[in-house]
C-alpha cells in the first residue's frame, strides 16, 4: 500500500465520536458482550456515536463483531456490559418487545413470513402498536408505493410469489411501517444478484433522502460502505474502531495499516463511489422531440459537434438516439423507428461508478441522466468522469500535503 | 421509463405474467371421487356377497345391521377419543420440547415416547385392563383401551410436531422477534402455522393407527369392529371373520382420506 503510516493520519478519527455532527440518536457507551466459555469477548468495550437522520455502516472482517454490535441495539443479543442510549433514554434494560416496535429490522435473508400475504407481514408492526385498521390498509399502500411496488397487485401476494429483489423491498417496507426512527440493516443486499443490488442501493438511498432515518448497516463490503454511508466505522476484531469517519475521510487519510489494508486497492477507483451523478456538470447533447421533422435533426446535429442526438417524447424521456447515416437510410420513417435505443440511463443519485459502468457498456458511450420521472437531464460521458477523477486527485494529494505539512511541525516541535 | 422495464423486469414495474403460481397440490376433481367410489363398491360387494350366502344362527347374530352398525360407532369412538387425547397431549409436549429451556430432559420425554409405541399394544391392553380390574375393581374397557391406545399413537406427533417446529427458517423468527412480537405471539402466529402441514401429517398417521389397533380393544370387551373379528375367529365362522376385516379395512381408508381433505383445507396458503 502505499504512504501508510502506523502512525493515525492526523485527521483520522479513531474514536467512537462522531465529532461535528448534529444531535446524536444512538450512543454505544463501554458496550460489551462476553459469551461464557470464550476466552475474549465478541464486543470488547466499544463506545460509539450515531448522529440522527444518518446512515452508519458497521464494516470489517467477518468476525469481528459487527453483527453481534448491531443485535445488541434492539437487543436480539443482550449485552453483558454497558449502556445504549436511544434517543436520550436508556434502553439497556428496558422491554425488549416494546423497544423493537420502535426499532426496523431489516436481515439479509429478508424472513418475511411466508404464511402471511405481503399485506400482512407489512402490518405486523401496526398491528402490534395497536394502530387502526385503516391507518394500517393506508399506511400498506403508501409504502408499497414508497418501494415502488403497485398496492393493487401486490397487497395479497404471498412472498413466494415474488423475486428477490421484490422480497427485499417489502422487508423495508415492513421495517419502515411503524414509523421508526431508527432501522438496523444487517447485510440487507447480501443475497442478491449484483445488478439488482445496484438499483436497490440507488433506489434505498433516494428513499433515505425523503424519510431521513437513522440507520445502521453493517456489510462485509467495503464498497457497499463507502456508496452507502454517510459515516462508516470500520471495525477489528472485538468490534474495536479501527477509524469512524465519513467515507471520503477513510479514503483519503485511512487511520493506521488495518483501515488501509481493509480498502485495499484502487483506493481512487472506490472514490468513484462518493461522487454522485447529481454532483457533476452534466454534458448537454443535441435534443429534439419526437415529432418532429428529420430536416430539424440534422440542423440540431450540424450546430453541435456531435455526431448523433438524442430524441425525447412529450414527457422528454429518452427515445432514441439518431444520427446523420440514421437519417438517411430511414426514408423519412419517424424518429422511434430508426436510430438505436437509448440502452444506458441514470439517476442522479447514482454513483460515478454506476455511471461508468453503463456507459462503458452503452453503444454511443454516454450514459443518460434521467430524473425520478424519466425525463432527460443530460449526459455523462467519459470525458467529465475523467475530469471528475481529476479534480478529486487534486483534493486528495491537496489533503495529503496538510498531512505533510502538520507531520513536520510536529516534528520540528 | 421504459428502458427500466427492459433492464429489470423482476423489480414490480414488469407485466404481470411473468409471476409464479403459488404451488397448491389441489388434487384433480377425478382423484377426489376415487376413494368414496371405490370404498361404497367394496361395501355393496361385501353386501351382495353376504346376503347370498346360507348364514346360519350364529352368522345371523353377528351379521345383522344392529350389530355391525353399534360395532362400527364404538370403533368410531375409541379411534376418535384415542386421537382427541393424542392431539392433546402430543402437540402441547412438543411445542414445550422445542423450547430453549427443556434441553436438558427432552431425551428422557422422547425415550417414554419411544417405549409407548414399542412395547406390543395387545400385552398394553392387557396389563392395563388386569390393572384396571384388580386396582380399581371396576371394569372400565373403554378408557383401558383409550389409554393403551394413545400411548401407542403419541409418539407421530410428537415426532412430527417436534420436525415441524424445528423446520421453521430461523431467520423468520429472528425478523419476527426483531420486529418486536412476544415469544408467544412468534410460537402462535407464526412457528405453529408454519408447522401445520407436517403436524397434520402426523396426527393423520396417529388416525390410521388408532383405527388399526382399535381393533385390539374388542379383547378386553372395549367393543369395536375387533368384536365382530373376534366372534368370527372364535366361532369360527369366515364369513363373520371377512365382513369384520374388510369393514376395519374400509374405515381406515375412509379416515385416511379425509385427514388427507383436512389436511388440504388446513395448510396455510402461500407455502
Amino acid at each position: 500500500m502505499t504512504a501508510t503510516t502506523s502512525t493515525p493520519a492526523p485527521s483520522a478519527n479513531t474514536s467512537g465520536s462522531a465529532g461535528g455532527a448534529g444531535p446524536i440518536m444512538i450512543k454505544l457507551e463501554g458496550l460489551g458482550k462476553q459469551y461464557p466459555k470464550e476466552p475474549k469477548p465478541a464486543v470488547d468495550n466499544l463506545t460509539l456515536e450515531i448522529p440522527e437522520g444518518e446512515i452508519v455502516i458497521l464494516v470489517g472482517p467477518s468476525g469481528c463483531g459487527k453483527t453481534t454490535t448491531m443485535k445488541m441495539i434492539n437487543r436480539i443479543i443482550e449485552p453483558t456490559s454497558g449502556q445504549i442510549i436511544l434517543d436520550g433514554e436508556d434502553v439497556t434494560r428496558a422491554d425488549p418487545d416494546q423497544l423493537r416496535r420502535k426499532i426496523g429490522y431489516v436481515i439479509q435473508q429478508i424472513g418475511l413470513f411466508p404464511h402471511m400475504t405481503i399485506a400482512e407481514n407489512i402490518a405486523t408492526v401496526p398491528k402490534l402498536l395497536g394502530w387502526e385498521k385503516k391507518k394500517i390498509d393506508a399506511r400498506i399502500d403508501e409504502l408499497l408505493e414508497t418501494v415502488s411496488m403497485a398496492p393493487e397487485t401486490y397487497r395479497n401476494r404471498y412472498p413466494k410469489q415474488l423475486s428477490g429483489g421484490q422480497r427485499q423491498r417489502v422487508g423495508v417496507a415492513r421495517a419502515l411501517s411503524g414509523d421508526p426512527a431508527v432501522m438496523l440493516m444487517d447485510e440487507p443486499f447480501g443475497a442478491i444478484d449484483p445488478i439488482t443490488r445496484d438499483r436497490l442501493q440507488n433506489e434505498f438511498l433516494r428513499l433515505q433522502a425523503e424519510v431521513r432515518k437513522t440507520i445502521v448497516f453493517v456489510t462485509h463490503d467495503i464498497d457497499e460502505a463507502i456508496k452507502m454511508g454517510d459515516r462508516i466505522a470500520i471495525l477489528q476484531e472485538g468490534s474495536r474502531i479501527a477509524q469512524y469517519d465519513t467515507p471520503e475521510q477513510i479514503l483519503t487519510a485511512p487511520a493506521n495499516d488495518f483501515v488501509s489494508d481493509f480498502i485495499g486497492r484502487g483506493a481512487s477507483l472506490k472514490r468513484l463511489n462518493l461522487s454522485r451523478v447529481r454532483d457533476m456538470n452534466l454534458t448537454q447533447w443535441p435534443t429534439v422531440s419526437i415529432g418532429d421533422d428529420p430536416a430539424r435533426v440534422l440542423d440540431a446535429l450540424r450546430a453541435s459537434d456531435k455526431g448523433f442526438a438524442l430524441v425525447l417524447d412529450e414527457q422528454r424521456r429518452p427515445r432514441r438516439w439518431v444520427s446523420a447515416p440514421d437519417l438517411q437510410r430511414g426514408d423519412n420513417r419517424p424518429l422511434d423507428q430508426i436510430g438505436l435505443p437509448p440502452d444506458a440511463t441514470v439517476e442522479p443519485q447514482a454513483t460515478l461508478n454506476d455511471a461508468l459502468n453503463e456507459l462503458i457498456t452503452a453503444n454511443y458511450s454516454v450514459a443518460i441522466v434521467v430524473d425520478a420521472s424519466g425525463a432527460y437531464q443530460g449526459i455523462v460521458d467519459i470525458d467529465s468522469i475523467t475530469e471528475a477523477i481529476r479534480t478529486m486527485r487534486t483534493d486528495a494529494r491537496a489533503r495529503a500535503r496538510v498531512g505533510l505539512e502538520a507531520d513536520d511541525a510536529a516534528q520540528v516541535g | 421509463m421504459t428502458t427500466e422495464v427492459e433492464k429489470a423486469p423482476d423489480l414490480g414495474t414488469a407485466p404481470q405474467a411473468a409471476m409464479a403460481p403459488v404451488r397448491r397440490e389441489r388434487r384433480t376433481l377425478g382423484s377426489y371421487l376415487f376413494m368414496p367410489v371405490f370404498l361404497v363398491l367394496v361395501c355393496i360387494g361385501l353386501y351382495l356377497y353376504v346376503s347370498s350366502q346360507e348364514l346360519d344362527t350364529i352368522e345371523q347374530r353377528s351379521l345383522n345391521a344392529d350389530n355391525i352398525l353399534s360395532a362400527l360407532w364404538e370403533h368410531i369412538q375409541l379411534a376418535g377419543a384415542s386421537t382427541v387425547f393424542v392431539v392433546l397431549i402430543a402437540i402441547p409436549l412438543g411445542v414445550v420440547m422445542t423450547r430453549p429451556f427443556t434441553r436438558s430432559f427432552r431425551g428422557i420425554l422422547l425415550t417414554l415416547a419411544n417405549i409407548g409405541q414399542a412395547v406390543p399394544t395387545i400385552g398394553l391392553l392387557a396389563l392395563l385392563a388386569l390393572g384396571a380390574l384388580s386396582f380399581l375393581n371396576v371394569d372400565i374397557g373403554f378408557s383401558a383401551a383409550v389409554i393403551g391406545l394413545v400411548a401407542y399413537a403419541v409418539l407421530p406427533v410428537l415426532r412430527n410436531t417436534i420436525v415441524g417446529l424445528g423446520q421453521v427458517d430461523e431467520n423468520i423468527l429472528e425478523a419476527g422477534r426483531g420486529m418486536g412480537i412476544s415469544k408467544f405471539g412468534v410460537l402462535r402466529r407464526i412457528e405453529l402455522p408454519l408447522a401445520v402441514p407436517i403436524i397434520l401429517a402426523g396426527v393423520r398417521t396417529a388416525l390410521v393407527i388408532n383405527v388399526g389397533t382399535a381393533t385390539l380393544a374388542a379383547y378386553i370387551n372395549a367393543g369395536g369392529l375387533g368384536r365382530i373379528i373376534i366372534a368370527g375367529l372364535s366361532t369360527n365362522r369366515i364369513n363373520i371373520q371377512l365382513t369384520g376385516a374388510i369393514l376395519t379395512a374400509v374405515l381406515a381408508l375412509l379416515i385416511d382420506y379425509l385427514a388427507g381433505i383436512a389436511e388440504d383445507v388446513l395448510r396455510p396458503k402461500g407455502l
